[in-house]
């Protein structure tokens, strides 16, 4: 029982960037806009948080710059896909491989390290996690609701406001609008190109926070291929909940918890297989997607689809 | 006129991206503190200006023409094919294992058969996603990215346990001399590699352009709904495409490993990763065989060349990473489009003018 309860427990832990990345991807993904950099600014926000961490000496700043760079390079993409009519598929990979570059270099150049960039001596990430007393109370749920970062706690938060904001606001109506019928948008009169800028900034934002998560919250460190791979969960998260907040989200959490499994199953086993048990997050994505796309195939055996 | 106004236009929009990456990676050097035109010179010496620099760049360059190849026939297609690297790791692995566990064979028929090898199992691991896609419509790009991440693993976990050699170094087992490409010249490194690649080059063209798969390939990469209406059997063509981008995925890796490492160890793909290198070869060489492979070539050059950048300007290596990732970004726009008002009207003056000569003429 125990050992269950912490397996649920880690799941909310692990399940957090997940959460961010796809209920802010959910804004791209209804706006119209094939977006593939979910890697690679989630790269960006983790690594930006803590080298302005390092810098400044200051967390907080850190923070906030890592949304700042976050955003900059999400209108990088923005303004090459929406102004400049690139390939939002190519734009997306190469914003995904430039930050597979750029980070390391600039922690060659700036430190002349390579891997990673250590602020545990500025960050506790023992002192992150918040007890609540209240919370204790409560048998099982307690237990697993208990002890997590302040993101973890402002996610689902964050993730309920977001929904609202989707389906009851003039600006969600926008963007589902865009994405599903841009002509009819423009029609209307919505200026579409502002809505997607606009959708894409908030991904950029909620990126930002799971990259934060990640390096400030959970280690306290960057370190290459930190990410690895969690930006494309979350894009299969979005595909299997068909950009539905609530499901995609769903779908998050589940990948945390198959995230959470590999980390606890690792503990039993020797290490050559626990690097093994690795391709578990990637093998659960590919199983889900397959149950989740076969019903939709069978209304429609013929069509393949496009990007 | 109007051809060659096109034409003109097509080298425009890639030698600009070209330009545009160099100047970005120019910002990054001189921000290291080093002297770009000199380094830009110094790679592009290394890297050509002598025989050991050229047989070293081609070296470079022989998995980039494969990765490239292999996107060519995926991209033309429509099918977003992102798994070279996993397909790579797959084949690079088998070929391996089958170059040390099978001895006593004739060199020819040894390497033959790691090819072969390395090609099926390269197809093989891209049936995962061309099954999901063909009879799921589950978009290939997020699969194959993820099955990236699966192959890399899979063979870091191969290597380290059931086919672990040494415990200094991740590696597998050295491959049978037998099963080596050779050298083509004593005291260069360049191997038969080279020719396979370009053998491959020219199968791909022909393929491409010259026979009645590579038409159909164009049509359902073109129009899918119309290849449907006239009766091309869409999924069977997607899954052949499919397969035949993860063979020459899979023929890439085992030619590196047979030509250069000689063994199998997971980090011979070096970040970002010859699949990804690939990608860069294609949008620069503008999804054509030809231009692939000049590209390629290219690139080859490039990652030759950075390769003592670090020794001699005290330069991150990653430099040229940054140069790469963005040539990828600016290729992927147009910077002249070819229905732009500023071209249309360029060309408007253009035929008004030879129709005028045609008049004087007449």
């Amino acid at each position: 029982m125990a050992f269950v309860l912490e397996l649920m427990n880690l799941t909310i832990t692990m399940a957090t960037p997940f959460l961010l990345c796809v209920i802010g991807g959910v804004f791209s993904d209804r706006c119209g806009v094939v977006n593939f950099t979910y890697e690679g600014i989630m790269t960006f926000g983790a690594f930006s948080a803590i080298l302005f961490a390092r810098l400044t000496g200051n967390v907080l700043f850190g923070c906030a710059m890592a949304i700042v760079v976050c955003l900059a390079v999400k209108m990088v993409f923005a303004s090459f896909v929406l102004d400049f009519h690139g390939n939002a598929v190519f734009v997306g990979l190469a914003i995904n491989l430039i930050a597979s570059s750029v980070v390391p270099f600039l922690l060659q150049a700036l430190f002349g390290k390579s891997g990673s960039l250590i602020a545990t001596d500025l960050i506790d990430p023992a002192k992150m996690i918040i007890h609540v007393p209240l919370l204790e109370k409560i048998p099982i749920i307690g237990a697993i609701l208990n002890d997590h970062t302040p993101l973890t706690y402002l996610s689902f938060v964050l993730v309920a406001l977001m929904t609202v904001v989707l389906y009851k606001t003039r600006f969600g109506m926008y963007v589902r609008v865009c994405g599903e019928n841009e002509e009819a948008a423009e029609a209307l009169g919505i200026r579409v190109k502002a809505i997607r800028y606009k959708a894409l900034a908030i991904s950029a934002v909620f990126c930002a926070l799971a990259g934060i998560n990640l390096a400030v919250e959970n280690l306290g460190m960057y370190t290459d291929s930190m990410v690895a791979g969690r930006g494309f969960i979350c894009l299969s998260a979005i595909m299997c909940g068909r950009g539905k907040p609530v499901r995609s989200t769903m779908f998050g959490l589940l990948f945390g918890f198959a995230k959470a499994l590999q980390i606890r199953i690792t503990s039993f086993v020797s290490a050559t297989t626990a690097s093994l048990i690795g391709i578990l997050p990637y093998v659960a994505m590919l199983v889900t997607l397959v149950i989740t796309e076969y019903p939709k195939v069978m209304k429609n055996p013929e069509r393949i689809e496009r990007v | 006129m109007d051809k060659l106004l096109k034409k003109g236009l097509r080298v425009f929009n890639i030698v600009l991206p070209v330009l545009a990456a160099l100047l970005l990676g120019a910002i990054a050097i001189r921000a290291d503190g080093a002297d770009p035109i000199r380094v830009y010179r110094s790679i592009l010496q290394s890297a050509f200006f002598n025989l050991k620099g050229l047989s070293s760049t081609l070296v470079y360059a022989t998995p980039l023409i494969m990765t490239g190849l292999c996107l060519v026939i995926a991209f033309r297609g429509g099918v977003f094919n992102m798994g070279g690297e996993g397909q790579l790791y797959m084949g690079a692995f088998f070929a391996t294992v089958l170059g040390f566990s099978v001895t006593g064979l004739p060199p020819w028929l040894h390497t033959t058969l790691c090819l072969l090898c390395g090609a099926v199992c390269g197809a093989l691991w891209a049936l995962i996603p061309a099954l999901l896609k063909a009879y799921l419509h589950i978009n290939e790009l997020v699969t194959t990215i993820m099955l990236n991440y699966v192959a890399i693993t899979i063979c870091n976990f191969l290597t380290n346990g059931p086919f672990c050699y040494s415990y200094q170094y991740t590696s597998t087992q050295p491959v049978a001399p037998s099963a080596e490409l050779p050298l083509l010249f004593p005291g260069y490194t360049l191997t038969a590699g080279i020719f396979i690649a370009l053998a491959v080059g020219v199968f791909v063209w022909i393929l491409m352009n010259r026979t009645t798969f590579g038409y159909k390939v164009d049509t359902i990469g073109y129009r899918q709904e119309f290849a449907e209406a006239v009766g091309m059997n869409v999924r069977k063509r997607t899954m052949q495409i499919f397969l035949l981008s993860g063979a020459i995925a899979g023929l890439a890796g085992a030619t590196v490993i047979l030509s250069v490492y000689h063994r199998f160890t997971p980090s011979f793909s070096a970040n970002p990763g010859l699949g990804w290198d690939g990608m860069t070869a294609v949008m620069l060489g503008g999804s054509s065989p030809v231009g692939t492979v000049v590209a390629a070539v290219m690139l080859g050059a490039f990652k030759f060349g950075s390769v003592s950048l670090q020794v001699k300007f005290g330069i991150p290596t990653e430099v040229i990473q940054i140069v790469q990732s963005s040539l990828m970004l600016f290729l992927s726009i147009r910077f002249i489009r070819e229905n732009s008002e500023t071209v249309q009207r360029l060309l408007a003056k253009a035929s008004t003018r030879t129709g005028k000569k045609k008049k004087e003429g007449a």
